[in-house]
C-alpha cells in the first residue's frame, strides 16, 4: 500500500541554504515580526543600561510635586509621591522582562529534558512520564500559586519557581510530540541501523529537529509568563515593593486611575507592546520555521 | 463509551485527594502556624477552631478528620467572620461568581468561535487581519488593564454603564463580564481560526465541494465538526482560567462574588477560608477538565472506538 | 456531439516566489460512454487539469488563464458559482487518491452518501437512504444496512473506495473523474476496483477521464490515452497506438521504464549461506497507531484477550551469498516487519537470525556495533529518510566516520567518490535534502547504505514512491552497484514487476507467513499455491491485449 502522491506544490522550490537559512530570510520578510524583534531588543538594551540611564534615581521622591501629568520634566509624568513614571517604568521592565526570561527558561530546561526523554524512551517509561504531566496538568495552579504566595510569603525566588513549575508542563507536551513525530522519520531508523548510541542519536538528528518549535514556543511562553506575573502582582501577591513590576505599577495606577490616568496607562502600555512584540514574533517565527514550507 | 467516561472520573479521584492533601499540609506549614501567630482572634472563633480542628491531637487524626467533614460538605468555620462558617461564604459567594463566568464563557465562545470561523473562511483578506488584529489585543491587554480602562471609559467618562456591584443597577453585568471574557474570546478567535484553516484544506472538504454540496452544508456541517476540536479542548483551560479571572475582575467592578472573597481571604490570612475555597475552586476545575475531556473523545468516532476496545 | 470538449485550458500558480505553469494549451474531446486516460508523472498536471474543470483549484494562487471547457452547451470554466455547483456531484463527478482522507471521518458513511441526492435531487432522506443502500450493494458490498452506519475508520482501504465510488455514481452523472483511484490501494483490491468501474461505467454508459502514473493501469479500461509531461500534453491517441507504436520520446521512455521481464537465472547452489532466519515471530499490539484495518482483519488468530497480532508467523529460509532475493506481500503481509527485524530495528518475539553463521541475537557487544556495518538498508520514502538538517556530505560521512572506515583527512575523497557512485554532481555534498527531488533523495539514501561496503543490503520498497521514470533510473542504480560491490540484498516490494525484473529468488508472503519461496522463472510461470496466483493475475500488465483477455475477477469485497 503506497502512495505517489500527485504533487500539487504551488511553490517553485526553495533557494538553497539550510534551514535555518531559509528561515532567516522568510522571517526577514515578515515586517511585523522583525519590527517586533527590534522593539524588544530596544526594551531589552534600555532594561540593562536602567541604572546608567534612567533620568531620576528610583526612589526619588518629590513630595512637593505630587502626580502630574506628562510634561517635559517627566516625560510621563510623576506618582502620587512625586516620583518619575518613565524611571519607574525603566526599572519595572527589568523586573518584568527579568521574571519573563528566567521563568521561560526555566521552563524550557525542565520541559525539553522532560519531553524529550519522555519521547524518545517511549513505552513504559514515557506513558509515566506523560502520566505525571497529566495529573500536575489538570491542577488548579493559579490556585495554588497564590496559595504559596500567601502562605510562603512574596519571595522573587518563588516566585520564578512557581511560574516556571506551571509552564513546563506545555513545553514538555510539545517537545515530546516533536520527539514522536521525528523518530517516525526513517533516518532515525538509518542512524540505528548504523549503530549509532543513543546519546549520538538524540543530539546529532534528534535535537536539532525539535529546535524549530522549541524556539517559537519559548517565544510564546514569555508573554504567558509576564501576564501571570503581572496577575499576581496586581492581586498584590507577586512582587513586592520597593522592587516594582509592570503589574505592580498598573495595580498602584487603578487605585488613582480616575484623577491620574496616565499611572495606568503608561505601564499598561509599556506591556501591551512587549506582548504584542513577543506574540508577533513568535508568530513570525513559526511561519518562518515551519518545515511543512521546505518540504515540496 | 461510558466506561471511558467512569474510567476518567475514578483517575480524577487520586488528583483531587492529591490537592485535598496538598493544600491541607502547605496551609499548616505557614511559618508561624496558622491559629496561633495571629494575635487579635477572637476567643470565640479559636474555641471554634479547636473544636473543629482539634488541634491538639496529632496530626494525621486531624487530616483525617477534616477529610471527614469534607466528605460531609463541611468546610469548617471562617477564620475571619466569627460566627459564620466557611459554608456560608461560599453559598453566597458562588452563585455570583458562577453567574459571572457563565456569561463571560458564553461571550468567549459565541464572538470567539463566530469571529474566527468567518475570519478562517477568507484566509489572508481584510475579513482575515482585522478580527485576528483585535483578536492579539485581546490576548496582549490583560483583564486588570482592560477592566479599569473599560471602567475610566465607559464608566466614568462617559458614564454609559454602571462600575460596580452585580444584580444591583441594571446593565451593571455588561462590563465586568465583557472584561472577563473578552481576553479568551480572543484566544477561542484564533484558534477557532486555526482549526478551520486546518479542516478546510482537509481531503474530505475537497470531497464535500466535490459533491456540489452548498456552501453553508460545507461549513457548517463538515468543517465544523473537526475544525473546532480545539476549541472544545481548551474549554477545561478555559474554565480554570475563568475562574481564577474572577478574582481580579471581581476586585475591580467590587462584585461580591467567591473571587473576591478568595483575594480578601489571601490578604486576611483566613486559613480556613482559603483552604475550603482551594478545595471548592480545585474540584470545580477538575470536574470540568474531565467534562471537556470525555467530550473530545465523544466527539470523534476514531477516539471513540479506540477507547471502546482499550478496556 | 461530444460530452465534453475541452480547449486550450491554461491554469498557473501564482505565488511569491513566481508563477507556476500547471497546464498549457491542454485540449481534447471526451464521447458519452468513452474512457479517456490522463497519464503523467508528478507535476505533469494531470489531477490540476482535471480538478480545474470543477473549480476545485485552490484559487488564491491558482488561476484559470485561458481556455474553454464545454460541457452540455456551456463553458465549465465561465460558469456562475451556484450553477456550477449544479453540476458539480450530479452531472459530472470525482473520486479521488486517498479514500481514507476523501472521507469524512466524523459523518457516517451513509450521511455522505446521501447528500448529493438529498442536495441535487431533492429527495427525501428516506428516499435517498433507499438509493444508498442499492448503491451499496452495486458497488459490492455486503451488508450495505450495517455498512450504512459505519464510520470511515471502520472499512478497509477497498470498502472505503467502493463507498467513494457509490458517492459518485449515486446521481447517475454523465462523466466520472477518477484521480488515481487505486495508487494508495493493494494491487488485488486495485485490481477488483478496477473492474468494478468498468462494470458501472458499461452499465450506466457513464464517460470516464482515468488519470494515473501508471499505464500499465489504463492499458485494460482506456479507449484513448492523453500523456502529460510539464503541463503539455505529449501524445495523444487511442490506447492500441500509445502501446504499440508511440510516437513521442518521452511516451517510449515511459513505456521502457516499465520493469519487463525476467533477470536472467543465476545459479546459486555453490555459493555459501549469508542470512538465514529460523522461525521468525513477531507480535504487535493491535490497537497501536491508528486503527489499521487491514493489519487487525487479516487474522484469524487474534487473541482477544491481549489483541496483539502476528505480524510474522515462524517465518524461515537462506539468503545465498550473492542473490538477490525478492520480498513480495500487500499490506500486512509482514513484509516490512522482516526486513526491520533482521537488521534489529524492531525486537524480535521469537526466532533466531544467523549472519555469516553468527548469531546476531547473541552477539557480545563489541561485536554488535561492528556487526552494523555489514548490513544496511535502504528505506521506502526519500522524504523522510535523511536529516534535513544535515548536509549531504555529513550524510554521507557520518558512517565512514563512525566505523572508522575513514579518518578526517581522507574523509572527503572518500564522499566525493561515493557522490560519484550514486550518479550526483559533486556540488551536492554542500546542498541540504530539501534541494532534492525524490528520486535524488533516493540516490542519496543509497550512497549512505553502500558508505560502509555492507555485504548485505536490505532495500524496504525503495522505488514505491518514485515516479515511474525515475523508478527505472533507480533500479538500475541499484542493479549496478549490488553488481560492483558485490552485495547480497533482500529486496522488499509490493510490485511483482519490479521484483521479477531483480530478483533471482522470490518469497510471497501473506499475513506474515511465507506462502511461496521459490526461483523467480518457477513463480511466475507455474506458481503452486492460490494467492500467488491472485498476485500474479492483479498484476497490470501494460499491454492492453493481454489485458482484455484477462477473465473478471469476482466482485466483492474481501
Amino acid at each position: 500500500m503506497v502512495e505517489v502522491k500527485e504533487k500539487l506544490s504551488y511553490e517553485p522550490k526553495d533557494l538553497g541554504g539550510s534551514l535555518w537559512s531559509d528561515g532567516w530570510v522568510r522571517l526577514k520578510k515578515n515586517k511585523l515580526a522583525i519590527t517586533s524583534l527590534f522593539v524588544l531588543g530596544f526594551l531589552c538594551i534600555t532594561a540593562v543600561l536602567t541604572p546608567i540611564i534612567a533620568p531620576y534615581g528610583y526612589e526619588e521622591q518629590n513630595l512637593l510635586l505630587g502626580a502630574v501629568p506628562p510634561s517635559s520634566d517627566h516625560w510621563l509624568g510623576t506618582d502620587v509621591f512625586g516620583r518619575d513614571m518613565l524611571t519607574r517604568i525603566m526599572y519595572g521592565s527589568r523586573i518584568s522582562l527579568a521574571v519573563g526570561f528566567i521563568a521561560s527558561g526555566v521552563a524550557l530546561c525542565i520541559g525539553v529534558l522532560w519531553g524529550s526523554l519522555a519521547g524518545y524512551s517511549g513505552g513504559r517509561i514515557d506513558a509515566f512520564m506523560m502520566r505525571v504531566v497529566d495529573i500536575l496538568y489538570a491542577l488548579p495552579f493559579m490556585i495554588f500559586i497564590i496559595l504559596l504566595m500567601v502562605i510562603f510569603g512574596r519571595n522573587l525566588l518563588l516566585l520564578f519557581l512557581a511560574i516556571g513549575a506551571v509552564e513546563w508542563l506545555t513545553m514538555a507536551r510539545i517537545v515530546r510530540g516533536q520527539v514522536l513525530t521525528i523518530k517516525q522519520q526513517d533516518f532515525i531508523e538509518a542512524a540505528t541501523s548504523l549503530g549509532l548510541s543513543h546519546w549520538t542519536i538524540v543530539r546529532r538528528h534528534i535535537i536539532p529537529n525539535t529546535l524549530s518549535p522549541v524556539i517559537v514556543y519559548t517565544t510564546l511562553t514569555i508573554p504567558s509568563v509576564m501576564l501571570l506575573e503581572a496577575f499576581l502582582s496586581f492581586l498584590g501577591l507577586g512582587i513586592q515593593p520597593p522592587q516594582s513590576s509592570w503589574g505592580l505599577l498598573i495595580s498602584y495606577g487603578v487605585e488613582t486611575m480616575e484623577e491620574y490616568p496616565w499611572l495606568i496607562f503608561f505601564p499598561g502600555l509599556f506591556l501591551s507592546i512587549t506582548l504584542f512584540s513577543l506574540n508577533f514574533l513568535g508568530d513570525g517565527l513559526r511561519d518562518a520555521l515551519d518545515p511543512r514550507a521546505s518540504k515540496d | 463509551m461510558f466506561y471511558f467516561a467512569l474510567r476518567r472520573l475514578i483517575q480524577s479521584i487520586p488528583v483531587l485527594i492529591i490537592v485535598i492533601t496538598a493544600t491541607f499540609f502547605l496551609v499548616r506549614a505557614a511559618p508561624g502556624g496558622p491559629f496561633s501567630a495571629e494575635k487579635n482572634v477572637p476567643p470565640e472563633v479559636v474555641k471554634a477552631l479547636e473544636a473543629q480542628y482539634k488541634l491538639d491531637q496529632p496530626i494525621w487524626q486531624q487530616y483525617t478528620s477534616y477529610i471527614n467533614d469534607l466528605i460531609h460538605g463541611q468546610f469548617g468555620p471562617s477564620f475571619r467572620y466569627p460566627g459564620r462558617t466557611v459554608n456560608e461564604l461560599i453559598e453566597a459567594g458562588l452563585p455570583v461568581t458562577a453567574e459571572l463566568a457563565l456569561y463571560a464563557m458564553l461571550l468567549a465562545v459565541l464572538i470567539g468561535v463566530s469571529s474566527g470561523v468567518y475570519a478562517g473562511l477568507r484566509p489572508n483578506s481584510i475579513h482575515d487581519y482585522l478580527p485576528m488584529s483585535l483578536s492579539m489585543i485581546g490576548i496582549c491587554v490583560p483583564s486588570f488593564l482592560m477592566g479599569p480602562l473599560m471602567v475610566l471609559f465607559f464608566g466614568i467618562y462617559m458614564e454609559w454603564l454602571p462600575i460596580s456591584g452585580w444584580g444591583s443597577t441594571p446593565g451593571d453585568k455588561i462590563l465586568p463580564t465583557i472584561t472577563l471574557g473578552l481576553g479568551y474570546a480572543a484566544f477561542i478567535s484564533r484558534l477557532s481560526r486555526g482549526g478551520i484553516l486546518e479542516v478546510m484544506s482537509k481531503d474530505y472538504i475537497r470531497t464535500a465541494r466535490a459533491k456540489g454540496l452548498p456552501a453553508r452544508v460545507i461549513v457548517f456541517k463538515h468543517a465544523l465538526r473537526g475544525g473546532l476540536i480545539p476549541v472544545v479542548a481548551f474549554l477545561g483551560p478555559a474554565f480554570a482560567g475563568l475562574l481564577s479571572g474572577s478574582f481580579v475582575v471581581e476586585t475591580i467592578f467590587q462584585i461580591p462574588g467567591l473571587g473576591r472573597f478568595y483575594v480578601q481571604a489571601a490578604f486576611n490570612r483566613d486559613y480556613t477560608m482559603i483552604l475550603g475555597t482551594t478545595i471548592f475552586f480545585s474540584t470545580l476545575i477538575i470536574m470540568f477538565n474531565l467534562l471537556s475531556d470525555i467530550v473530545s473523545v465523544w466527539l470523534d468516532p476514531k477516539l471513540r472506538d479506540q477507547y471502546r476496545h482499550n478496556k | 456531439m461530444s460530452l465534453l470538449s475541452v480547449e486550450d485550458l491554461t491554469v498557473h500558480f501564482h505565488s511569491r516566489n513566481g508563477i507556476i505553469k500547471a497546464v498549457k494549451n491542454l485540449s481534447f474531446v471526451l464521447d458519452y460512454g468513452e474512457t479517456l486516460a490522463i497519464v503523467g508523472e508528478s507535476g505533469s498536471g494531470k489531477s490540476v487539469a482535471s480538478y480545474s474543470l470543477l473549480d476545485l483549484i485552490p484559487k488564491p494562487p491558482g488561476k484559470i488563464e485561458a481556455g474553454r471547457a464545454i460541457f452540455n452547451d456551456s463553458d465549465l470554466l465561465t460558469l456562475e458559482a451556484l450553477d456550477l455547483q449544479k453540476i458539480r456531484g450530479n452531472e459530472i463527478a470525482i473520486i479521488f487518491q486517498d479514500p481514507m482522507s476523501s472521507l469524512n471521518p466524523y459523518l457516517t458513511i451513509g450521511e455522505q452518501l446521501i447528500e448529493p441526492i438529498i442536495y441535487h435531487k431533492k429527495k427525501s432522506r428516506k428516499e435517498a437512504k433507499g438509493l444508498a443502500l442499492s448503491m451499496l450493494t452495486e458497488v459490492g458490498l455486503n451488508g450495505p444496512d450495517n455498512k450504512f452506519y459505519c464510520f470511515p475508520h471502520e472499512l478497509s482501504g477497498g470498502m472505503q473506495q467502493r463507498v467513494m465510488i457509490a458517492m459518485a455514481l449515486i446521481t447517475k452523472p454523465k462523466l466520472l473523474i477518477c484521480d488515481e483511484p487505486t495508487t494508495a490501494l493493494d494491487v488485488t483490491t486495485q485490481a477488483q476496483i478496477i473492474r468494478l468501474i468498468q462494470k458501472i461505467q458499461k452499465k450506466y454508459k457513464i464517460a470516464v477521464i482515468f488519470i494515473s502514473h501508471d499505464l500499465g493501469v489504463v492499458a485494460g479500461i482506456a479507449d484513448r490515452i492523453i500523456v502529460m509531461k510539464n503541463g503539455e500534453a505529449i501524445e495523444t491517441g487511442i490506447t492500441n497506438d500509445i502501446f504499440y507504436s508511440p510516437k513521442t520520446q518521452y511516451t517510449k521512455k515511459l513505456l521502457s521504464s516499465i520493469p519487463r521481464g525476467e533477470k536472467e537465472e543465476k545459479n546459486f547452489s555453490s555459493k555459501k549461506v549469508l542470512l538465514r532466519v529460523d522461525n521468525l515471530v513477531k507480535y504487535y499490539p493491535a490497537n497501536q497507531d491508528a486503527f489499521n484495518w487491514q493489519i487487525f482483519k487479516s487474522f484469524s488468530e487474534i487473541n482477544t484477550k491481549k489483541r496483539y497480532v502476528k505480524a510474522l508467523d515462524s517465518v524461515s529460509f537462506d539468503i545465498k551469498k550473492g542473490e538477490i532475493f525478492g520480498v513480495v506481500g500487500e499490506s500486512g503481509s509482514g513484509k516490512s516487519s522482516l526486513g526491520k527485524t533482521i537488521l534489529q530495528l524492531t525486537s524480535l518475539d521469537e526466532g533466531q537470525i544467523y549472519f555469516s553463521d553468527k548469531n546476531l541475537l547473541n552477539l557480545p557487544s563489541s561485536e554488535k556495533i561492528s556487526m552494523r556495518k555489514h548490513m544496511q538498508m535502504i528505506f521506502q520514502d526519500p522524504y523522510s529518510s535523511l536529516n534535513p538538517r544535515m548536509t549531504i556530505f555529513d550524510i554521507l560521512a557520518e558512517p565512514l566516520l563512525y566505523h572508522s572506515l575513514a579518518t578526517s583527512t581522507n574523509i572527503q575523497k572518500y564522499v566525493l567518490s561515493l557522490i560519484d557512485d550514486i550518479g550526483l554532481p559533486r556540488i551536492s555534498a554542500k546542498k541540504y535534502p530539501h534541494e532534492f527531488s525524490g528520486g535524488q533523495r533516493q540516490r542519496i539514501a543509497i550512497g549512505r547504505a553502500i558508505a560502509t561496503k555492507p555485504e548485505f543490503i536490505i532495500a524496504d520498497e525503495p522505488v514505491s514512491a518514485l515516479d515511474v521514470t525515475v523508478q527505472a533510473q533507480i533500479l538500475e542504480l541499484i542493479l549496478n552497484l549490488t553488481e560492483k560491490h558485490n552485495m547480497t540484498m533482500m529486496f522488499i516490494s509490493h510490485d511483482l514487476s519490479v521484483v521479477r525484473y531483480l530478483a533471482d529468488r522470490i518469497a510471497v508472503m501473506q499475513y506474515g507467513k511465507i506462502v511461496e519461496l521459490n526461483k523467480t522463472c518457477e513463480i511466475f510461470s507455474s506458481a503452486s499455491e492460490k494467492y500467488t496466483k491472485e498476485l500474479l493475475g492483479a498484476i497490470p500488465l501494460a499491454d492492453p491485449k493481454e489485458e482484455k483477455k484477462r477473465q473478471n475477477i469476482i466482485m466483492s469485497d474481501r
